[in-house]
């Protein structure tokens, strides 16, 4: 099925040295690097796209999410902070997390661009300049909002609650055509209905001439005089781990989208772009956690669309701080959600799961993390700060609410003891009881952001308004490390916007790379 | 149910060695484990493994396989019930292909977690038992207390307790009971859309500036 795509894997390459030139080299095929790579290969730039993981194509996602954890995830799906309570979901293949991902966009909020103008000097990112960036990228990926059809019994449970409450809820938004309502997005979409970069712009970039390279990890960005000059990389056979080829690619431009925790990295191996001593720091994460309910009827939570409608009655900071997603789940990620008590206990409430309805809460989190190279070694420090522990409690007794309200008999809640609210009127005192301490919070997260933040002072921030690090010229990130906070919203169509926005000021070409 | 068997002054030792100290590196239980991991080899050097004697995985231990396969028969107690019986699902394979599949260090720091919880039921008084050795009834009240213990504990339990379940419901043939139907794009014969075409050329460097 694959009509444009071209791409260079470790089994493709035949000389054990590869030199190369181009414009602009590109580091990672997410969001950030896909969208920036078709933009620039479609001005008529030479470009070249580097890809730590493999290419897989989607004939071999199997619908089955251990095993895609272990094939598409970065390290098998055990990315984990250092404290080891809370796991970093992050795609790891050819089109990154887009292809992992549960299809969700949202523009970022107003008021999100409102902060980021007032306290970090971002006063070009108004809702006008992006709003037609935006307009592009849900034209392109065929965004839309769910259809009564993609709105599964699971998220009409959230819906029917906040309704019950007179809470604001609404259909998400969602990248995909013609969704198959499978339930397996986590896993890739195996027939290729999501429209993550594997199927969009990596294949358009690859038609304008983009040469891309999977299995090719950069170990150093090169830079000389404060100039970017390229990269330097190694292209590891993906089962073996051992290097193939050694590579060099010279390039006017510079551009890494390797993910907020990869980018900063790759700065602090190259020791670059770190004169603010911000590289890593300001980690955010809107950490994530699966409430459960029980209902007296069947709900199959893991049928239909897995995302359907999210509840935005308390998105604002002064209202919360936090929305619920209606988000399906699977068996293990069911029997791994809460702790309803060991052997016959646990089998009893997996028993019931297709009673169970589960909305997914994600927080408005400050940036109080780190990602940093110890002993050459990756290591994530990230501990839900104090000042936001009451928006993840206050999450878990709105969906309390609404669930009661719909019509639970029971909600198990997603912490390291045993928590279940058996009725509307143990809300407070079950989830009052929640300390903020390790292991208190059974988490994921999905949306890693904010270690390479943006800013107009060059001395709290890695990068200046229009993406380009403020110590090395020509040397640009385009990924969610941008975000100088959290977004509260899931961060793609950000990205994506974001990167073509970018694109666009490096076409500009005001400084003369190209010349 | 269980007695305190050891002094105060052990119990506490062992309490500083799970005891966390928040924002500290989880694994990182040091030189305090070391009394429990001393105490442990004293013992296991005494004793078979309750499980008797098991072959080692690719990567887990033989020890860490008898852990493994009596932890795995407390946490699903399958018999008797709709769920597909244990011994049909191969959680210990899946375990040794987990632990296959991590960095080393983290195998390594979860191997520690494993003798800890194997053997601090010898001193925080469980019958001068290690944790293999108790009979379902207090491995279980042992477990919830762990659970509903100190976050340290907590986070152990947990953390074995999701690598056991997701090692047994990874497997096809546990999802029946459950209701759930697995991969499905196959069964209903979704054709794929393949590569989107080409868009629509729109240079927004152009209709403003950026």
């Amino acid at each position: 099925m694959n009509m444009m795509l071209n791409v260079t894997t470790a089994a493709q390459v035949k000389s054990t040295s590869l030199n190369l030139e181009a414009d602009a080299v590109v580091i990672g095929s997410g969001a950030g690097g896909a969208v920036m790579a078709y933009e620039l290969a479609a001005a008529g730039k030479s470009v070249i796209v580097l890809e730590a993981g493999s290419h897989v194509p989607s004939s071999r996602f199997n619908e089955k999410f251990p095993d895609m954890l272990e094939l598409l995830y970065q390290d098998g799906g055990n990315q984990a902070t250092s404290q080891g309570d809370l796991l970093v979901l992050q795609g790891r293949c050819l089109g990154g997390s887009t292809v992992v991902n549960g299809c969700v966009t949202f523009r970022v909020p107003d008021f999100i661009l409102e902060k980021w103008a007032v306290e970090y000097g971002l006063t070009n990112l108004t809702p006008e300049v992006l709003a037609p960036y935006f307009d592009k990228i849900e034209s392109n990926l065929g965004i839309h909002t769910n259809q009564p059809h993609e709105i599964n019994e699971n998220s009409r449970k959230l819906q029917q609650g906040a309704e019950a409450l007179g809470w604001s809820v609404k259909p998400l938004q969602r990248n995909i055509r013609e969704c198959a309502l499978t339930g397996h997005c986590l896993s890739g979409c195996k027939t290729d209905r999501k429209q993550s970069m594997l199927v969009t712009y990596l294949p358009w970039a690859s038609h304008h001439g983009a040469r891309i390279f999977t299995d090719t990890a950069v170990t150093r960005i090169v830079a000389e005089g404060g100039r970017a000059k390229g990269v330097e990389a190694e292209v590891r056979d993906p089962e073996t781990g051992r290097t193939v080829a050694k590579m060099s690619v010279q390039a006017k431009v510079v551009v890494t989208a390797a993910g907020a925790i990869q980018s900063p990295l790759l700065f602090q191996r190259s020791e670059l772009g770190n004169s603010s001593g911000q590289v890593g720091k300001n980690f955010a994460c809107h950490p994530s956690t699966m409430v459960v309910a029980e209902f007296g009827s069947d709900v199959f939570t893991w049928r239909g669309a897995m995302l359907g409608v999210y509840v935005d009655e308390f998105e604002h900071p002064d209202k919360g701080g936090f929305v619920l997603e209606g988000g399906g789940a699977g068996p293990v990620e069911l029997g791994m959600s809460t702790e309803p008590g060991t052997g016959k206990a646990y089998l009893d409430f997996m028993s019931r799961a297709k009673n169970y309805a589960s909305c997914v809460t994600l927080i408005h989190d400050h940036n109080v993390g780190q990602v940093s190279l110890v002993d050459g070694k990756k290591q994530i420090d990230y501990q839900v700060a104090d000042s936001d522990f009451p928006a993840m409690k206050a999450a878990f007794k709105a969906a309390a609410r609404i669930y009661f309200a719909a019509g639970a008999e029971r909600v198990f809640l997603p912490t390291g003891d045993k928590r279940i609210i058996e009725s509307v009127e143990d809300i407070d005192a079950v989830v009052d009881g929640i300390e903020n301490n390790p292991f208190a919070i059974r988490m994921v997260s999905y949306h890693p952001q904010g270690t390479m933040r943006m800013g107009a002072d060059p001395t709290s921030s890695v990068v200046n308004p229009y993406g380009e690090t403020h110590d090395v010229k020509g040397l640009f990130v385009c990924d969610a490390s941008l975000f100088p906070t959290s977004i509260i919203v899931n961060p793609q169509e950000s990205v994506y916007a974001l990167s073509n926005y970018i694109a666009d000021h490096i076409l500009q070409d005001r400084a003369g790379y190209f010349a | 149910m269980s007695q305190t068997i050891v002094s105060k002054e052990l119990q506490n030792e062992l309490e500083s060695a799970l005891a966390p100290i928040n924002r500290r590196r989880f694994m990182s239980l040091g030189a305090h484990s070391a009394l429990v991991l001393g105490l442990g080899t004293l013992v296991s050097a005494c004793s078979r493994h309750p499980a008797g004697e098991l072959p080692a995985g690719d990567v887990l231990t033989a020890s860490q396989v008898a852990f493994f396969t009596h932890f795995s028969r407390i946490l699903l107690p399958t018999d008797g019930t709709s769920m597909t019986p244990l011994e049909q699902v191969p959680v210990v394979a899946n375990l040794d292909h987990l632990f296959a599949m991590m960095d080393e260090k983290v195998r390594s720091d979860l191997g520690m977690v494993i003798d800890v919880f194997e053997h601090a039921p010898l001193v925080t008084g469980w019958h001068f038992s290690r944790f293999s050795r108790l009979s379902p009834t207090d491995a279980i009240a042992y477990i919830d207390a762990w659970q509903s213990g100190h976050p340290m504990q907590q986070g152990i339990v947990t953390i074995l307790k999701k690598l056991v379940y997701a090692s047994y419901w990874r497997e096809e043939s546990t999802w029946a009971p459950l209701g759930f139907d697995g991969p499905v794009s196959e069964k209903w014969g979704l054709p794929s859309l393949g590569e989107a075409p080409l868009p629509a050329s729109t240079n927004l460097a152009q209709a403003q500036k950026v």
